[in-house]
């Protein structure tokens, strides 16, 4: 199984931009990027409640756990 | 952040000290060599224990200097070793495993300093005798074994964080 970041669909549900979630949750813009691209090793449960909060959802409308070779991003 | 700052404003004056030091010493020292051969009695003056019966064959009097010689290199190569660490903390570089490095480097390379301040001198003497062997440990073998192992055991240490702050780095 591998995780994959779903932060680019609820972006676009919650039409925000990603300039304005990086000053909500307080990091940079770069980082949201590679969030939403999933080039990070992980996510401090701080922003991951701080992306919750800013976007109204739950971690699971953020992640998604799929069978390992089944994601093309 | 305070205590990076603090390290990188201090790194920036060690490092000048460290890169004036790694050629004013080994020119020093030199210097040092040649002055204290020229005495005819040098080998009595440096080595007490060698006043009688000492050998003053040039083919001795030379391996002697070599050995002398051979005492600068692990200075040299922690004066390096520091200057490569220092600039790396300079550059704000500090939980990095080439700093982990360095600091790895200064402890071995003073722990061989402590070896060979014992076994050089004692070489010499046996060279300038012919045949007295006397080892001298005294309380310097002592604080360079320690501190050369506590640099390597604070190497060592800082391998391990450098490898977590490199996983840290991962994390968003």
């Amino acid at each position: 199984m591998e995780i994959v970041v779903r932060l680019d669909v609820m972006l676009a549900r919650r039409k925000m931009r990603s300039r304005e979630l990086a000053d909500l949750v307080g990091i940079t813009e770069q980082n949201i990027s590679l969030l939403k691209s999933g080039k990070v090793k992980g996510i401090r449960f701080e922003t991951l409640a701080a992306i919750c909060a800013a976007l109204d959802c739950q971690p699971g409308d953020l992640l998604e756990a799929v069978p390992d070779g089944t994601h093309a991003g | 952040m305070a205590n990076s700052e603090r390290v990188k404003k201090l790194a920036s004056w060690l490092w000048w000290v460290v890169a004036v030091l790694v050629y004013a010493l080994p020119v020093t020292y030199f210097i040092v060599i040649v002055i204290l051969v020229q005495a005819p009695d040098w080998p009595q003056n440096v080595f007490p224990e060698a006043s009688a019966g000492a050998q003053q064959g040039w083919v001795a009097a030379s391996l002697v200097i070599a050995l002398a010689l051979v005492l600068v290199l692990p200075i040299l190569h922690m004066l390096v070793e520091m200057r490569s660490l220092f600039g790396n903390y300079r550059r704000g570089e500090i939980l990095t495993e080439a700093s982990a490095r360095h600091i790895l480097g200064i402890g071995r390379a003073m722990l061989s300093l402590a070896v060979l301040k014992v076994v050089v001198p004692a070489i010499q003497l046996l060279l300038l005798t012919g045949d007295t062997l006397s080892f001298g440990l005294n309380d310097n073998f002592v604080i360079f074994m320690l501190a050369g192992g506590f640099l390597v055991t604070i190497g060592w240490a800082m391998r391990e964080a450098a490898e977590l702050a490199e996983e840290n780095r991962g994390f968003v």
